[in-house]
């Protein structure tokens, strides 16, 4: 089971990423970490979509649903219920995931083409929800609210304590997708009619990996609703779903580090593009347009050409 | 509640179904024919009523009618030649993200040219009346909405049932590979196509331009209603789509009565209820 943690590359790797990590995080100046502190919780949202698009070949549309899921479910639990933080936290994880195994349950009957329709159809009906139940959301404007616990008030140990959680949460992903599990995921990719002639049972490994997808989606949703102080239906837009997609894409879906290399690059594009102007939306689409047109396999791309086998795009006519 | 007013929010609904199939038909259009999911649909769609107000400060309502469609299927035309042909053939992922892309740049633009206050267009004169309706008195400019959209509805089916190039798309439709083999330009047909499906969206735009308050923000919120009546009528098929656009109108706009506090949510529940239950359409023959 730890196999995929020690081998002997990634672990160095990741050893010097979480050492540069640390030591960095305490001696930027305070906006710095704090984007850091974002650009982690970003990295494990777009690391979470991964688990569905680079190792199972689905098109997870509307992943925002589960970020705000976290977010709201933890959010509210706080504010409503008057929860203590960390069990409103195990709580919200718990509620998301029940959620999300209905959702999942609901999304994967049918081919994978009307799953990504599906996906993207629960994240309307959670935007229309969230915007309209009032009472129980705040409507339109969220809520504001003390989210973080006393200890984790000054923005070095809310970065210190993102920076364990996401550690812990790419190593329970990694371990995930280099099981067998998750070589029968890839294999799903490939070819699932195969796999179901072997007498593999596909469904119901889309629907686990549906719901470890939503699972660290909500737990970095949870993350953001900490790191903002705050839960807004801007969480679930769709732009945060497109900009999730785009993550996977500018770093290249088939490597396990590319979506976190994508949300560094659309983290800091976004945040810095919006301190001059206000139009950093557009911009984005002027970067993401470009990227699609120009570069399509991500940044990683090159490196290997055994990622040139692409996920086939499904025919709609057959 | 008396029945005078459910005639009127059922004629509203109407309206407002049959404007939504025009946008919807679009994408209908070139997911059937192009294998291409257009997110952007709804931000030319206000594209479309923005150019609406710009027109007709210069000439009159009907100029801008013919006009600012024309504009954005140019527009949509350039899109396709160079943006679109790289991504066809690749997952749904790239469309979505580039077509989003765009959506993004689109709203933008609207923002940066014409502020995000929004804008309104007056109803043009001769339409600026009421008609007597069971004692109440309806706007004319509903009907003209219904008439307009009625005519492209009628338009559209009969051009693909009868014309060349409604052939053609069909061809395109049920298998592109034997059509380029037959020595027909398939990737000219496709632009053509796509210029056609922003066409359509402009012309809703344009119509609608002067009962709404056309403001940049609301393209998801037609993107979102277009891609509901397409999922419920099936994707594909251009008669599942005009059948849902009427339903999801009408039982919105009802619904506005009978459930004012689930309404904005009705669409969306179809949308859910279809893809469960039916997800091959709500009005599609189940086939294998």
């Amino acid at each position: 089971m730890w196999k995929a943690l020690v081998k002997k590359r990634f672990f160095i790797f990741a050893l010097i990423a979480v050492v540069v990590l640390s030591i960095v995080g305490p001696i930027l100046p305070r906006y710095y970490t704090q984007l850091l502190t974002l650009t982690l919780i970003t990295a494990l949202f777009a690391t979470s979509l991964n688990i569905e698009i680079g190792y199972a070949g689905m098109m997870p549309l509307g992943q925002a649903t589960f970020y705000g899921l976290g977010a709201y479910s933890f959010g509210l639990l706080v504010i409503k219920a008057h929860l203590p933080i960390f069990p409103a936290v195990i709580c919200g994880l718990l509620i998301s995931m029940i959620i999300s195994v209905i959702i999942g349950y609901l999304c994967i009957r049918r081919n994978l083409f009307i799953f990504g329709l599906l996906h993207l159809a629960f994240n309307i009906v959670f935007i229309t929800l969230v915007s309209k139940w009032v009472n129980l959301t705040g409507g339109s404007s969220g809520f504001t609210a003390t989210l973080r616990p006393a200890f984790l008030s000054s923005y070095v140990s809310f970065y210190f304590f993102v920076l364990v959680m996401v550690v812990v949460a790419y190593a329970i992903i990694k371990i995930l997708v280099e099981s067998p599990f998750g070589k029968i995921a890839q294999g799903m990719r490939e070819n699932e009619e195969r796999l179901n002639f072997l007498g593999v049972n596909t469904k119901r490994f889309q629907l686990v990996l549906f719901v470890a997808s939503g699972f660290f989606a909500a737990l970095a949703g949870v993350l953001l609703a900490m790191n903002n102080n705050g839960i807004y239906p801007a969480y679930f837009a769709l732009t945060v779903s497109v900009q999730g997609l785009m993550m996977v894409i500018i770093g290249g879906m088939y490597f396990f580090i590319g979506p976190t290399l994508g949300a560094l690059l659309v983290t800091i594009f976004s945040t810095e593009v919006s301190n001059f102007t206000s139009y950093w939306q557009g911009w984005l689409g002027v970067v993401m347009v470009i990227w699609v047109t120009r570069f399509k396999e991500g940044i990683l791309f090159r490196r290997q050409s055994k990622a040139s086998k692409k996920i086939p795009a499904i025919e709609m006519n057959k | 509640m008396d029945l005078a007013t459910v005639v009127r929010q059922l004629l509203i609904g109407i309206s407002s179904g049959m404007v939504l199939y025009v946008v919807a038909a679009g994408i209908a259009l070139t997911l059937a024919g192009m294998n291409l999911i257009n997110f952007a649909q709804g931000a030319f769609y206000i594209l479309g009523a923005f150019l609406c107000f710009q027109l007709t400060r210069f000439t009159s309502f009907w100029v801008a009618l013919l006009l600012g469609p024309i504009i954005l299927a140019l527009l949509g035309g350039l899109m396709e030649i160079f943006l679109l042909r790289r991504i066809y053939k690749k997952s749904f992922l790239f469309q979505m993200v580039l077509t989003m892309g765009i959506t993004f740049i689109l709203i933008s633009v609207m923002e940066f040219i014409w502020g995000r206050t929004g804008r309104a267009v007056s109803i043009p004169p001769g339409l600026n009346t009421f008609v007597p309706l069971m004692g109440m008195d309806f706007p004319v400019y509903y009907i003209f909405i219904i008439a307009i959209s009625g005519v492209f509805a009628l338009v559209l089916w009969l051009m693909f049932e009868k014309t060349k190039l409604g052939m053609l798309f069909r061809a395109i439709i049920s298998d592109r590979g034997m059509v380029g083999h037959l020595g027909i330009n398939v990737s000219l047909l496709c632009t053509v196509m796509f210029m056609f499906s922003i066409w359509l969206s402009g012309i809703a735009g344009v119509a609608m331009a002067p009962i709404m308050g056309i403001n940049a923000e609301n393209s998801m919120n037609t993107l979102f209603s277009a891609l509901i009546i397409i999922i419920v009528g099936g994707l594909t098929s251009l008669r599942g789509t005009f059948f849902a656009a009427l339903v999801v109108g009408v039982v919105s706009s009802l619904g506005v009565m009978f459930l004012p506090w689930f309404y904005t949510l009705l669409p969306a529940t179809i949308m859910v209820l279809v893809l469960l239950f039916k997800p091959e359409g709500l009005f599609e023959k189940r086939g294998d």
